[in-house]
């Protein structure tokens, strides 16, 4: 019993920490989702959408959730710093549709990935 | 005799009223504190809620009682007076007698209360230069360069959103079929709620903006306006306490011309010889004998 209370206050400790995520850092989990399932080889391009479709939505609570949040962020805190620097990557949805593009070609545009710069890239090796 | 114990008294009393008794008032004491709740407060509401918990205090109701009783002798005075100006020579010199002590206790009385005065508006400016400190250290760590940066991104985050709220509903929303979450229902429903509430929280009275001279001031400048008001009623208490020793002074000098108009009557009434000038004897040696 002894030896178990360090993993066991271990797990509280995450516990509390994993139910103390704000908005931003649910916003992060969503959208890491929806872009796995964005690049997601195994899907065919037809049920993509379908899978896709109720994710961009809860994708856009969350991007409102955090935008109406009234608590003030910490100057400290470098996650809440790297997301209001950069609007377009971190408000994905909202981006994509004032864009007028899907949210994986923002995405991917962001990142410097456009489609002419895949296909005019060549494969070879390092 | 009874004219130099009279003399004594009124003396004593009158370098004491004259001197600040800094034992006065030292068991009715208030001590506010610059508390959460009262830096919370609206600023309007502040000077009102400082005042309520003065008037709750010890000191409070010894400042009452003081005035009081400062009511009561300042009629006992007046009567006093009028009495003398009508009484017998017989009456007179105990009603003047009287006088002097009441004026004497009278100025005792207001020593005690300028003492008491003093210990609020010194505890008084003491919670208004706390509560500018505190206002102040808020301020510079609102200067923190990241926090500022972060409050610029996200307020210009917060604009380019409801710049294209309306388009992002329209395009995900505007399907039938999707309905709208639970989330954005909700949220419509308590905004609307919110913003009836803030309307009447901002109309209410006691979150009005303090004025001075008929302006609007943010809750530094009130609170350096209540300090310096404080620091302005302490040198007037100061210049009071002049006036007080004036009056003790005068007092005094009453006190002394009463006791030698009392010896010199005493005196005369005791018969004692006049010390004649030499020269007045003069007949008493130039008619032979």
């Amino acid at each position: 019993m002894r030896r178990l209370m360090p993993v066991l206050a271990s797990a509280w400790l995450a516990g509390a920490a994993a139910a103390a995520a704000g908005p931003l850092e649910n916003l992060e989990r969503e959208r890491a989702q929806i872009l796995a399932t964005l690049l997601d080889p195994a899907l065919d391009p037809d049920a993509r959408p379908a899978r896709t479709a109720p994710a961009l939505r809860r994708l856009v609570d969350l991007e409102r959730m955090v935008l109406r949040d009234p608590r003030p962020e910490s100057g400290s805190d470098g996650v809440a710093q790297r997301a209001y620097a950069d609007y377009d990557l971190t408000f994905l949805a909202h981006a994509s549709v004032e864009k007028g593009v899907t949210p994986l070609d923002l995405w991917l545009e962001r990142l410097g990935l456009s489609s002419s710069r895949v296909l005019s890239a060549r494969v070879g090796r390092r | 005799m009874r004219c130099a114990v009279l003399m004594l008294t009124l003396g004593l009393a009158c370098a004491a009223a004259a001197r600040a008794d800094d034992t006065a008032g030292a068991d009715a004491a208030w001590r506010p504190a610059a508390s959460e709740r009262l830096v919370r407060l609206p600023t309007g509401y502040l000077e009102r809620a400082v005042e309520r918990d003065f008037q709750d205090s010890p000191l409070a109701a010894a400042l009452q009682e003081t005035a009081r009783a400062l009511a009561d002798r300042d009629a006992g005075l007046g009567e006093l007076q009028a009495a003398i100006d009508v009484a017998t020579s017989d009456d007179r010199e105990a009603l003047r007698q009287r006088f002097l002590e009441e004026k004497q206790a009278y100025l005792l009385l207001m020593g005690r209360r300028h003492d008491l005065e003093r210990d609020r508006l010194k505890a008084e400016l003491g919670l208004y230069t706390r509560l500018l400190d505190r206002a102040g250290r808020e301020a510079v760590s609102n200067d923190d360069p990241a926090a500022a940066r972060l409050a610029a991104n996200r307020l210009q985050s917060q604009r380019r959103f409801e710049g294209a709220a309306a388009k992002v509903d329209t395009a995900l929303f505007g399907d039938p079929a999707a309905a709208e979450s639970r989330y954005g229902a909700e949220y419509r429903r308590h905004a609307a709620a919110l913003d009836r509430l803030v309307a009447a929280i901002n109309a209410h009275p006691v979150n009005r903006t303090p004025e001075i001279d008929g302006r609007g001031v943010d809750r530094p400048a009130f609170l350096r306006h209540l300090a310096a008001r404080a620091e302005a009623d302490l040198a007037l208490l100061d210049q009071q306490d002049l006036v007080l020793a004036y009056m003790a002074k005068l007092l005094a000098l009453d006190a002394m011309a009463m006791a030698d108009e009392i010896a010199d009557r005493e005196a005369a009434a005791a018969g004692r010889p006049e010390t004649r000038d030499v020269s007045a004897a003069i007949g008493f040696f130039v008619t032979p004998n």
